[in-house]
């Protein structure tokens, strides 16, 4: 009879410190496996990970919705920047090309997005994203105000920046003058522009380098689209010195990192063209 | 009647022993609510990576782009990182495309490399490695995902989302038990997987930017992780041979006309 009662205390004793053991673990839920804390729903339509529309009875039917888009209309070339490229904790980058693989192509997003008569999602995405700007203003103050907290590196920054400006100047305010005209110029004519302001860091070298080729000579390459070439034109590839230019017609394209990608830029012919 | 009295006492015996081992436990896991929690360990990691003197990870990362059509499409990238405190980064990308570039830090200079192409690109950036990566992404706009993770300032960049910090559970991440966070900012919201034994590392992190068209992600896996890398100085130099130097250019600011500088 002792026994029995002994068993049966030891029994329920047994019961409630595993009760005990799993609320320690945080299975408040009810549910009984370790680790569901914090209250948060792991169901979904997204969690089904079907390729149907598995999704779309659980969100309600909402915008995106499979086969609305149907006939999938950019086969290839598709947009590889945007806000989620960045992986920044904070506001995604800026627009303007800033997190894009392919910043070129980033004008052609923000045309996108700017562009009228795209229909209810196009339009309630224009809302979105100016809620979004304004709701962006705060926390990018705040992530200014972290940035200006960093004493001494914001001045030095800007002495950098400022200095690189300088030496890119030396090259002389005439050729920059002689190239914004060019560039302009050839923008009708060609209908492409990359979306840059032109060489700020660095453009001194690319300069010296095309003086000093001039006196050694040129090398003029085979015809061959290069790497990322988005023009629509076939370049002829010309080495002057240490530079690789790139002719299409009447106009002269240098690479350039713009972003962490390697883009065209419009220059100058090279001395002696 | 002795019997009954030994057992008596040996069952007494295993439920204290029972209890002692089960009720603080019982009593950790009440006192510490998930935001508290969440909390707890946003602090140990970002202490420990901010006062680190050197780091090296792997980051598997790939993110959305919310084509002109609504369509989701994922990019991706593998980024080896080696940080030497206070001023020294080399970073290697290999995109998914095969494409390899990188970008370097000597404390006197950045340096943006595509071997493929076998061009580089240089800019000064004299003193952190906090402001040169400011330098890089703000002025350059060249990508560096996750920076807040290797500057030394990371508590400062969390401090935002502490008040939204909310623990979610316990969870196994490529083989590595870690606490997942929730976090939410104003303009995006972060999932945060920290080791739960050993150092608190980042194990993954989900980043959705939920005021964006579509509510793009970025999601990467976070391995390999040493906080004493070996780096000496010549890691952190760019090799020139064979490549053209090129310059940055900077993206035109959108709605800005054009030309204008």
């Amino acid at each position: 009879m002792t026994r029995r009662r002994v068993a049966t205390l030891l029994a329920v004793l047994l019961v409630v410190a595993w009760s005990l053991d799993a609320f320690a673990r945080g299975g408040r839920g009810g549910g009984g496996r370790g680790g569901r804390g914090g209250g948060f729903s792991r169901g979904g339509g997204a969690s089904r990970g079907s390729f149907g529309g598995g999704g779309r009875g659980a969100h309600g039917g909402g915008a995106y919705g499979g086969g609305a888009h149907g006939g999938g209309a950019s086969a290839g070339g598709y947009a590889r920047g945007g806000p989620a490229a960045g992986g920044s904790l904070t506001a995604p980058p800026a627009a303007g090309g800033s997190g894009g693989q392919r910043p070129v192509r980033e004008t052609g997003a923000g045309l996108r997005q700017a562009a009228p008569g795209g229909g209810l999602q196009q339009a309630g995405a224009g809302e979105r994203q100016a809620q979004r700007q304004a709701g962006a203003e705060e926390p990018r103050t705040a992530a200014e105000e972290r940035r200006s907290a960093r004493s001494g590196d914001a001045p030095e920054r800007e002495s950098q920046r400022d200095q690189a400006r300088e030496d890119w100047q030396k090259y002389g305010n005439n050729q920059r003058e002689d190239w914004q005209s060019y560039a302009d110029d050839h923008y009708e004519e060609h209908g492409h522009y990359g979306g840059y302001y032109g060489g700020y860091y660095g453009g001194a070298a690319v300069a010296g380098a095309a003086v000093a080729g001039a006196a050694v000579g040129v090398a003029v390459g085979a015809a061959a689209a290069p790497p990322g070439w988005t023009y629509p034109c076939t370049p002829t590839t010309v080495v002057v010195g240490s530079t690789t230019y790139y002719r299409c017609g009447s106009a002269w394209y240098t690479r350039a990192f713009g972003g962490d990608d390697v883009t065209y830029v419009i220059v100058n012919p090279p001395p002696g063209y | 009647m002795v019997g009954s009295r030994r057992l008596v006492a040996r069952t007494a015996l295993v439920t204290l022993t029972l209890l002692a081992v089960v009720v603080p436990r019982a009593s950790a896991g009440r006192d510490d609510d998930p935001a508290k929690r969440a909390v707890s360990r946003l602090e140990e990691m970002a202490k420990l990576l901010a006062k680190a003197k050197g780091l090296g990870l792997r980051i598997d990362c790939a993110w959305d782009v919310v084509q002109p059509t609504g369509e989701k499409i994922e990019f991706g990238e593998l980024r080896t990182v080696t940080v030497r405190r206070p001023d020294r980064l080399r970073m290697e990308v290999v995109q998914r495309s095969g494409s390899r570039r990188g970008l370097l830090f000597d404390g006197r200079e950045l340096a943006v490399f595509d071997l493929d192409q076998r061009v580089y690109a240089t800019a000064p950036a004299r003193g952190t490695l906090d402001a040169a990566l400011e330098h890089l992404t703000t002025d350059l706009q060249v990508r560096v995902p996750l920076r807040e993770l290797i500057a030394a300032d990371l508590p400062e960049e969390l401090e935002p989302f502490r008040e939204t910090a909310r623990w979610v559970g316990r969870e196994n991440v490529g083989g590595t038990l870690a606490d997942h966070l929730s976090l939410r900012g104003d303009d995006a919201d972060v999932q945060l997987w920290i080791a739960s034994q050993g150092d608190p590392l980042p194990r993954r992190i989900v980043i959705t930017y939920r005021r964006d068209e579509g509510q793009p992600q970025f999601r990467a896996d976070l391995s390999d992780w040493n906080l004493s890398p070996d780096a000496p100085d010549a890691l952190f130099t760019f090799a020139t041979d064979g490549t053209e130097k090129v310059p940055f250019v900077v993206p035109r600011p959108a709605g800005g006309a054009r030309g204008a500088r």
